[in-house]
């Protein structure tokens, strides 16, 4: 089925933002993939492909914003790679929410104006 | 390996993903391999566990999900490509790794384009310079009868090269600074 230009540009705004949903989803805890496919669908709508998400990820690392550790498997569950967001990470999604806040916020301000 | 699947459709299709999956990770000699492919697995073993359905529909849902693997894996294996490039001076590399960017799209692909361009007018540079002194008249600022201007390397000869011998020091030079200016660029891509 055709996608709308409005959806096409909502998914291209959703790219976007991945990162800084990423860093959203290991501030709290730390997760391992398949978490983050599903906290990000769950929690922000957010369809993230795998193919998309496993760049991404070691991207994060590479930049500094993630470190990774195996947790030891037990009978229940298995070894599994998580993902914990750094210093360097946090100080890093305080300074995207900040910008995004302002940024949304000056589109606020200009579709009110406009109205 | 997941070992709790018992039908053999559904291991069959199972193992064929991993082969398919070594297969592209064989492509990559990062140290991140190892990792990956444990990861890889779990998370393709977490699908399987998750999703509705009897176990070959879960096998086969959880592969179409997780994608093809060298598709899912094709920007790691070009940022392996050109990083291995880089290192070793092997442009085929880099070139391999710029068009498998190019071809996943987005802005980096678009950046890879660039990239790609940049390569080529490198090489042309440099070709410009080296292969003067032996055809003078298909290499350089060529100038044909109809009055047309070209910069480049022809097969067909000019009736004048307007850089004269200067050609070979600006063909040097300028490929020089677009290789450092490319260098530079990629090694920020990876």
């Amino acid at each position: 089925m055709d996608r709308s230009p409005a959806q096409n540009w909502e998914t291209q705004l959703r790219k976007g933002v991945l990162e800084m949903a990423i860093l959203f989803a290991m501030r709290d805890r730390d997760r391992f993939a398949i978490e983050f496919v599903e906290t990000l669908r769950r929690a922000a709508g957010l369809d993230v492909p795998e193919g998309t998400l496993y760049p991404l990820l070691i991207r994060l690392v590479k930049d500094g914003w993630a470190q990774t550790y195996w947790s030891a498997s037990s009978e229940t569950e298995p070894p599994r790679k998580y993902y914990r967001i750094t210093d360097e990470g946090r100080l890093m999604l305080v300074e995207m929410w900040a910008r995004w806040s302002r940024l949304a916020q000056s589109m606020r301000d200009l579709g009110e104006a406009s109205e | 390996m997941n070992r709790r699947l018992v039908s053999p459709a559904a291991r069959s299709l199972y193992v064929d993903y991993i082969q398919r999956l070594d297969r592209a990770l064989s492509r990559i000699q990062d140290t991140l391999v190892g990792d990956l492919r444990q990861e890889f697995i779990q998370h393709l073993d977490d699908l399987i566990e998750r999703l509705p359905g009897d176990e070959l529909d879960r096998v086969r849902l959880a592969c179409i999900q997780l994608g093809d693997p060298s598709v899912m894996l094709a920007s790691l294996i070009a940022s392996d490509d050109i990083s291995a490039g880089l290192q070793g001076w092997s442009k085929h590399r880099v070139v391999s790794g710029l068009l498998r960017r190019a071809i996943i799209g987005g802005k980096d692909g678009v950046v890879a384009c660039i990239q790609l361009a940049s390569l080529i007018l490198m090489v042309t540079l440099v070709a410009i310079a080296v292969l003067s002194p032996f055809l003078p008249l298909h290499v350089g600022l060529l100038r044909y009868p109809d009055g047309q201007v070209l910069l480049g390397v022809s097969t067909v000869p000019a009736t004048s090269e307007l850089l004269g011998w200067w050609r070979v020091p600006i063909g040097l030079l300028a490929g020089f600074i677009a290789w450092r200016l490319l260098k530079r660029s990629l090694s920020a891509s990876i």
